[in-house]
């Protein structure tokens, strides 16, 4: 017990921005889930950061009222980028995130009156890994209520076949819009937590590293359920930080490996929704394929009518 | 949903006219006319590539047309984005099931009822007793219509590990669960056997005792002979002949779209020697 505490408390930074990492994942993940693949909500985070820093400058504001600013400060700016983002079809999003991340640290390093410009802000650290915890719990609670509801079934089917889900008089655009706001939510109270713990943010806080590791995490963790996000986020956190005691800079190509044996054998990550449905009903493989059916179907009205 | 005339509400379930869609130089559909009484059942019919399907892409709403229009009811949908045409009341099953993945049975049908409920994002986070009481509602729906669709598999079995023949059964639960007036059906027997497309076709005939109106389109020429009520045939986007199912079969421009001229078939035989048997007439 005592041992398990020790290595609690020397891990227990990592742990909190595991979970930190993990909110950004779900963020991204939140858009994943109707289709959008989305690197914006580094973006969400900068909102989300920056306004707490300069709310906890000019007001003193607390952690409580930075969390609801920068969830309203990452909504409201998700809202305002759904119109140009959901005009794009799913690839040039993607591409359009990746530049908007870029220009985001352009506006951070040229607005030194709000930001700080290259110098950064530093702020007081108000939270506590409970705290982390806290949000993190609140998150995933959500997430869990919007599975399978009538939201969550809608964004299911616009993931699967937008077209499928039109006929059914499912608004993909609607939906869409919907989780790019919740995915702005999540990310700017994201942003707020980082700012907070790190005590310190700048042009490269929440720039390209984290776009593609919270991407990476949410890929590792499993695209298809709410809990992988957190699970990737974590584990991309932990392995580095276990293995920098045996390889010193070997890390990052542990990363590396890491995600492409994944890819290779369970190509859609760690939590699986459907691997579980499978083995609920003892079904290794996929059945019969439609062919076969059709095929079995024909002999079976030959053998009728001969 | 523009204005509603009252002359046209007592008329046709679908009325649609001059319907055209081109792909670049070819002509899918070339100035459509019919239209579908209430409480029917219609055949769309004609040869693979005729534009069949994409006459019901049309009037769905999953790509626009160049010209014509289409009204459910009175009410004309041309030019309404998908969703839109799914609230006027037409609902649609696809030529190669379109199920989505990862979704059980159940999910599926209830996905469906979408239009249905009335839950907001909000009232589902914070656990309100009336959402779960729509959601235990919506599934008790979803496994009736299940029932009635003739699904014996479990409810929670993942919807694509079904047999062919029931993952359509199971794409027709989750198009009614929009609860439609006029349904469209892509080859709906496609991959069953004599049995289950008969049985389906008296659950064709149940519903629109009920008072749906459905389109069809089908190669299975017994269906179309035993339960269609009236039907069109297309040929290289282009309407040949209306009328009752049988007249459309022994029209002759129809089975020369089909089985090419009997001039052309004489010649084809001529060459091959084959003659026809004389005991045969």
């Amino acid at each position: 017990m005592i041992a398990f505490l020790d290595i609690f408390s020397d891990y227990r930074a990592t742990f909190t921005f595991g979970l930190i990492y993990g909110l950004f994942a779900l963020a991204t993940y939140a858009s994943l889930a109707t289709g959008v693949l989305s690197m914006a909500a580094a973006t969400f985070g900068a909102f989300g950061g920056f306004s707490y820093a300069r709310l906890q400058a000019d007001h003193d504001i607390g952690l409580l009222g930075g969390l609801v600013a920068g969830l309203l400060a990452g909504a409201a700016i998700a809202w305002i980028l759904s119109f140009v983002l959901l005009r794009l079809s799913s690839h040039y999003v993607a591409m359009a995130t990746i530049a908007l991340v870029l220009i985001t640290r352009v506006f951070v390093v040229n607005l030194p009156s709000l930001t700080g410009g290259p110098n950064g802000t530093g702020l007081v650290r108000q939270s506590t890994l409970w705290w982390v915890l806290g949000v993190t719990a609140v998150c995933l609670f959500v997430f869990w209520r919007l599975a399978n509801s009538r939201y969550g079934l809608a964004a299911t089917a616009v993931r699967e076949d937008p077209q499928a889900a039109s006929t059914l008089g499912v608004s993909v655009r609607h939906i869409q819009r919907v989780s790019l706001v919740l995915s702005g939510a999540i990310g700017g109270v994201a942003g707020v937590l980082m700012a907070d713990q790190l005590q310190f943010i700048g042009p490269n806080t929440f720039y390209i590293d984290l776009a593609f590791t919270m991407l990476a995490a949410v890929v590792l963790g499993g695209a298809y359920h709410w809990f992988g996000a957190i699970v990737g986020a974590i584990v991309f956190r932990f392995l580095p930080e276990i293995l920098s005691d045996y390889i010193d800079d070997g890390h990052e190509i542990a990363n590396g490996i890491l995600l492409v044996i994944i890819m290779i054998y369970l190509p859609r990550g760690i939590v699986d929704p459907r691997r579980r449905k499978q083995r609920e009903h003892g079904l290794g493989s996929k059945r019969k394929s439609a062919k076969a059916d059709a095929a079995l179907a024909h002999d079976q009205a030959e053998a009728v009518t001969s | 949903m523009t204005s509603s005339d009252e002359t046209n509400r007592q008329g046709a379930a679908l009325e649609i006219v001059g319907l055209s869609k081109s792909f670049g130089g070819l002509r899918a559909v070339n100035d459509l006319t019919f239209d579908v009484a209430p409480n029917s059942i219609f055949g769309l019919l004609g040869p693979n590539g005729a534009g069949k399907t994409t006459v019901l892409n049309l009037v769905s709403g999953l790509m626009p047309s160049n010209s014509g229009t289409v009204q459910v009811f009175g009410d004309h949908v041309e030019g309404l984005p998908a969703h839109r045409v799914a609230g006027a009341g037409i609902a649609r099953t696809y030529q190669n099931v379109r199920l989505f993945p990862g979704l059980t049975v159940l999910e599926t049908v209830v996905t469906g009822f979408y239009r249905q409920r009335s839950a907001r994002l909000w009232q589902t986070v914070l656990c309100l007793p009336s959402e779960r009481r729509e959601r235990r509602e919506v599934e008790e729906k979803a496994r009736a219509l299940l029932d009635r669709v003739g699904v014996t598999a479990p409810p929670d079995r993942l919807a694509e590990s079904l047999s062919y023949g029931e993952q359509r059964r199971v794409e027709i639960a989750r198009a009614l669960a929009t609860e439609p007036r006029v349904m469209l059906l892509d080859e709906p027997t496609a991959g069953m056997n004599d049995v289950e497309s008969d049985a389906l076709g008296q659950l064709l005939v149940t519903l629109r005792d009920e008072g749906l109106s459905l389109v069809l389109i089908e190669h299975n020429i017994k269906l179309v002979l035993n339960f269609c009520s009236h039907a069109v045939v297309m040929n290289f986007g282009e309407l040949i002949t209306k009328g009752t199912p049988r007249e459309c079969v022994e029209n002759e421009e129809v089975q020369a779209a089909y089985f090419g001229k009997q001039s052309d078939a004489e010649r084809v035989q001529s060459v091959l020697g084959v003659r026809r048997d004389p005991r045969a007439d």
